[in-house]
């Protein structure tokens, strides 16, 4: 069972996606009536697979060995091995609902023994019947691995005799033999009285061989030996042995052994394709299967974006009508009542649209558990293969931030964590020496900061040793001997390239990359990471992070000597125009673009930082040829096209978007801030928002 | 209080987050009723924030400006990759030619205030604190008009500090 809230949702969530698309693929498979598509088969092979490893991760061992069983019949299915009726699918739908309806219940621990072992016979049944449906007889036969010709080669008694060696519970195993020509007889009569004293030579038939001199047979011998016995017995002929029946039969029958009924033989296979099945499903046992396993929907991300961005959009159409209404209400001679109505109404309006685009933020949060569950497991892992102990205690699975953050530090949270367990930690011996406990323990926890979340992963080993990675950066050239450096600078000093923190170099870590790359991810998603150690104690990191992150492909233009990003999304066109086609004086200027005029204002200008200057002054855009020409970025406000007018185009590029914090937030026309080379920000502007607010300059 | 500027001293050339720490030896006596502050210098004024409200003070990097700020608020930087508007409390602001320092402050705005000059921390007994009188011209270290970003202040020496209000100053 899951204790875990957080992640028995995640586990619902993603299982419930797998059987919805299982269900599906077999309701695909049954209405279409022998002719089954291979893709469809394939992948609900994939989707059981899937949810088999799913469920082993959370130890779901039940759901895990159904799935097993299933996958097995998928897989029988696909290679062809077994056909596909109409029972067939029908039982498969049955098995498929069966199996969606105890997930839930797995996870949450309130499936009983007795549903999982009716489902674990429905699927036996299947198996079984499916092999008596899929033979051309009604016998066993169809459930060896025999080739057609090898199986038209049987006499009705071999045939009688194999399904009485089944129904007796024995097994069957084909032993490939090649005899010299020379001493066939002798060698021949040799084996099989060899093979009828231990058990029951079926038949011999012929087979191919490497050598012309050797003549070659495959025994059919069944008897109640194990593969290893039947081996050491045909061992002094090289007798090649493997067993005839196939792996699903044989888990098919050991199923139904156990639940106390009698193995299908020839007669008794009618019933158990009809009535058996009935008798093993318990009534309402499908329709358990149509109450929702966990109460979310999936969407992609890009529809959340969009959404977004549809919103962001309508807020700024209601910002345009409450520009107009105020204009309207200086000119008009409404009573102080209505104006305070009208601009109560707009400012409400206003706000219930950033609440809206806020709520569309958070669809976009998913949990840490997902990656702290794995890293916590794989920590483990890696432990017990260096030969050590380690506990790793786990808090804040819970804690939510912005599913981009969360796919991008994982690696960084298990490159930590590999480097706490293999060089952090000591050896079981080691510790005791140092008057430790022999299991060193990893906490792993995430905490909210305020608008950051805190991932903050402690081991109890050896720390860092200062002297030692100051010793290593004098050597590496990164710090000359005369410089003296805080505790903390020094351990930042790891993050460095080329630099490590352990003394040898292991195969995991410790080779001095990686941590660099860490600092480098967690850094450009907005995040930064502290370092904090006591040596032979502990070793903390504290990856600072943002919760929510936008990234968009920015242009980067240059206006009043500052830097500014642009979302593309925002932009219409780049063009360079002479500066003699720019009509009017400042603040009222136009220009002729896709054959009409349109108003064109400067960047500068409307972010009131360099005023409304000559256009024809300090350009340095220069077009193909030579000539001073104007860099305008056609975009536009409401409903109209608009040319700003900025100094350069700079470079298109992803950027991650910054919040300006609670304060930040309250400057219009600035959806955030990027980080550029060289410790300069800037701004990331959100044209029709600045545009619409200068609206009566334009 | 010597301390704390020898600390400063060394932390600076690199630009680190400086974590503040009780440095005063009286802060030590009667712990339960003094709360220390850190007292900074700017526009020739001094002011006071608690330290509990602190992150620590950097080097002010490059300040980017920001159109149409609210009123305080000379632009935004980044401080180790966050976002961080710089406030400068005060108007009577000079084009300064020395590396000033910015106060982090804690919580959502991200806020960051801007200091000429870190003086230190020191204790201060609650009961020491008188509140700011309303004024209609102007601010004064004794008086201030409503909305301004402190609601007391104290006497150290000669001078009347304000003690930032960092609730206030957040919703500038």
């Amino acid at each position: 069972m899951i204790d875990d809230k957080a992640l028995l949702k995640d586990y619902l969530s993603e299982a419930e996606e797998l059987l919805d698309s299982l269900l599906a693929d077999l309701d695909s498979l049954a209405s279409s009536r022998g002719a089954a598509d291979t893709n469809v088969i394939n992948r609900a092979f994939r989707t059981v697979h899937s949810l088999k490893g799913l469920s082993g991760m959370m130890g779901l061992a039940e759901v895990q060995s159904l799935a097993h069983d299933f996958e097995d019949i998928l897989d029988d299915l696909r290679l062809g091995q077994l056909a596909l009726n109409e029972q067939t699918s029908v039982a498969l739908q049955e098995a498929g609902a069966g199996l969606a309806a105890l997930v839930g219940g797995a996870a949450r621990a309130s499936t009983s023994e007795n549903d999982f072992d009716r489902l674990r016979q429905l699927l036996a049944a299947i198996a079984t019947k499916s092999r008596e449906r899929g033979s051309k007889d009604d016998s066993a036969l169809g459930s060896l691995n025999l080739s057609e010709r090898e199986r038209a080669l049987l006499t009705e008694y071999e045939q009688h005799r194999i399904n009485e060696n089944v129904r007796a519970g024995r097994s069957l195993y084909a032993i490939n033999v090649a005899f010299e020509v020379d001493k066939l007889d002798k060698s021949y009569r040799a084996l099989s009285s060899k093979l009828d004293e231990a058990g029951e030579l079926v038949t011999t038939l012929p087979d191919k061989t490497t050598a012309a001199s050797l003549v070659g047979f495959k025994m059919v011998f069944a008897a109640a030996l194990k593969e290893g016995d039947v081996k050491r017995l045909v061992e002094p002929w090289d007798g090649r042995v493997s067993r005839l029946e196939r792996s699903t039969w044989r888990k098919a029958r050991a199923a139904l052994r156990a639940a106390g009924r009698r193995m299908p033989g020839r007669g008794s296979s009618a019933k158990i394709a009809g009535t058996e099945l009935d008798a093993v499903l318990p009534p309402g046992f499908a329709q358990e299967a149509l109450q929702p396993l966990s109460p979310s929907v999936r969407v992609e991300t890009s529809q959340i974006d969009e959404l977004s961005g549809l919103a962001h959009e309508l807020s700024i159409g209601v910002q345009r009508l409450t520009a107009m209404a105020e204009n309207s209400l200086e000119a008009s001679n409404l009573g102080a009542r209505e104006r305070f109505d009208l601009r109560f109404g707009a400012r409400q309006i206003q706000r219930e649209f950033l609440e809206l685009e806020e709520r569309l933020v958070e669809l976009r949060m998913v949990s840490l558990a997902q990656i702290f569950t794995r890293a916590a497991r794989l920590a483990g892992r890696l432990a017990r293969e260096l030969g050590k102990s380690v506990t790793v205690e786990v808090a804040g699975r819970e804690t939510q931030l912005d599913k981009v953050i969360v796919d991008r530090i994982a690696d960084s949270i298990y490159h930590i964590l590999r480097n706490a367990v293999d060089h952090g930690l000591e050896t079981p011996a080691e510790r005791r020496l140092a008057g430790k406990p022999p299991r060193g323990k990893i906490k792993l926890e995430a905490r909210l900061e305020g608008t950051r979340a805190v991932i903050v992963i402690t081991d109890d080993g050896r720390g860092i040793d200062r002297d030692e990675v100051r010793r290593q950066a004098i050597e590496a050239g990164v710090l000359v001997p005369e410089e003296e450096l805080s505790e903390e600078e020094t351990l930042r000093l790891i993050l460095r390239p080329g630099l490590s923190t352990a003394g040898q170099i292991s195969r995991l870590s410790g080779r001095g990359v990686g941590l660099d790359a860490v600092e480098r991810t967690i850094y450009e998603l907005g995040g930064d990471v502290r370092i904090s150690s006591e040596k032979g104690k502990w070793t903390t990191f504290d990856l600072a992070l943002p919760t929510t992150l936008v990234m968009i492909s920015a242009l980067i233009v240059r206006s009043s000597g500052w830097r500014y990003a642009i979302n593309v999304a925002q932009i219409i066109e780049l063009v360079y125009v002479s500066p003699e086609k720019i009509l009017g004086q400042d603040g009222k200027r136009s220009v002729e673009w896709r054959g009409s005029m349109i108003p064109l204002v400067e960047l500068g200008y409307v972010l009131g930082l360099g005023g409304a200057r000559r256009l024809d002054q300090q350009r340095r855009a220069v077009a193909g040829n030579g000539s001073m020409k104007v860099p305008l970025l056609i975009t536009y406000a409401a409903d109209r096209n608009v040319a700003l007018a900025v100094e350069q185009f700079d470079e298109q590029r992803e950027i991650v978007v910054k919040s300006l914090g609670s304060l930040g937030r309250k400057v219009k026309g600035v959806a955030g801030a990027v980080d550029l080379e060289g410790g300069d920000v800037a701004l990331v502007l959100d044209i029709p928002s600045l545009l619409v607010l200068r609206s009566t300059r334009l | 209080m010597a301390g704390t500027n020898k600390k400063t001293k060394t932390n600076s050339r690199l630009g680190m987050v400086l974590p503040l720490e009780l440095a005063s030896a009286d802060s030590e006596k009667d712990k339960a009723e003094v709360i220390s502050v850190l007292m900074f210098e700017v526009g020739g004024a001094a002011y006071a924030i608690g330290v509990e409200q602190t992150e620590g003070v950097v080097d002010c990097p490059r300040i980017t400006p920001l159109p149409s700020p609210p009123e305080a608020v000379a632009g935004l930087t980044s401080v180790r990759g966050r976002m961080t508007v710089v406030m400068e409390l005060g108007s009577n602001s000079v084009e300064q030619t020395v590396k000033r320092r910015l106060i982090l402050v804690k919580g959502d705005a991200q806020l960051g205030l801007l200091a000429d000059r870190i003086e230190g921390v020191v204790g201060l007994e609650p009961k020491k604190l008188r509140p700011l009188e309303k004024s209609k011209e102007g601010v004064t270290a004794q008086r201030a008009p409503l909305g301004w970003p402190a609601k007391s202040y104290f006497k150290r020496g000669k001078r009347s500090v304000p003690l930032i209000d960092v609730e206030r100053l957040a919703e500038t």
